[in-house]
């Protein structure tokens, strides 16, 4: 959706340039999980090397929060902003309780990098969605 | 807090888009400062009182504060 959205002429080449870093970041971070997830599953790394692949994916999450911290810095639009702010705000809580929800059904430590890009997914979804009906509240 | 932003537009015959360009706000801001949903920082609130040549308090005017129970 970010990666669409950065096409729109209503955003502004901030907004724009956010939303194409932090999409392009999003499917990064989803890819490194499910390889990790595949090279644990069929042992096709060695233990030490696992490790260090298990890591890897913060590396993009950690870049993400910084686009989303950097985009807040820029924006000059403060009331924007406090609508980001809210949608992030409303995606978190969202996350938490999808977690909660997918717990209820997964007890499986396997279940971790699932748990890891379903999180990624229901963040960016719920963070967009708030934002889109915020958005549209605001017209 | 209320505000004449709505008049003051209208009498320069601006749409929300024309004020949230001379602003450098999007028009969702101006819309949402205009029917009161959201309150703008003072550094806004001074562009907005330069760009209608008045002073803050005759654009912005606060509510009457709430009688309390001991009143």
């Amino acid at each position: 959706m970010p990666l669409f959205a950065c096409r729109n002429d209503r955003f502004s080449p901030l907004q724009r340039r956010s939303m194409a870093m932090f999409g392009g970041l999003m499917i990064l971070a989803v890819v490194m999980l499910a390889f990790v997830r595949e090279a644990g599953e069929y042992s096709l790394v060695s233990r030490p090397l696992l490790i260090v692949l298990d890591l890897l994916p913060a590396f993009p999450i950690m870049l993400m929060i910084g686009v989303v911290s950097r985009y807040l810095t820029r924006e000059t639009d403060e009331f924007i902003r406090l609508l980001v702010m809210q949608s992030l705000l409303w995606a978190i809580g969202t996350t938490m309780v999808a977690d909660i929800v997918l717990a209820a059904f997964f007890d499986s430590p396997r279940a971790v990098h699932f748990a890891v890009m379903f999180n990624i997914d229901v963040f960016c979804i719920a963070a967009m969605t708030a934002l889109s009906i915020q958005l549209r509240r605001a017209q | 807090m209320k505000n004449r932003l709505r008049v003051l537009r209208a009498e320069r015959n601006w749409s929300q888009a024309d004020l949230a360009d001379r602003l450098q706000v999007s028009r969702q801001s101006v819309n949402a400062i205009e029917t009161g949903r959201f309150d703008p920082s003072l550094p806004l609130a001074f562009k907005l009182a330069k760009l209608f040549d008045a002073r803050i308090e005759e654009i912005f005017e606060a509510e009457p504060e709430r009688a309390t129970l001991s009143q």
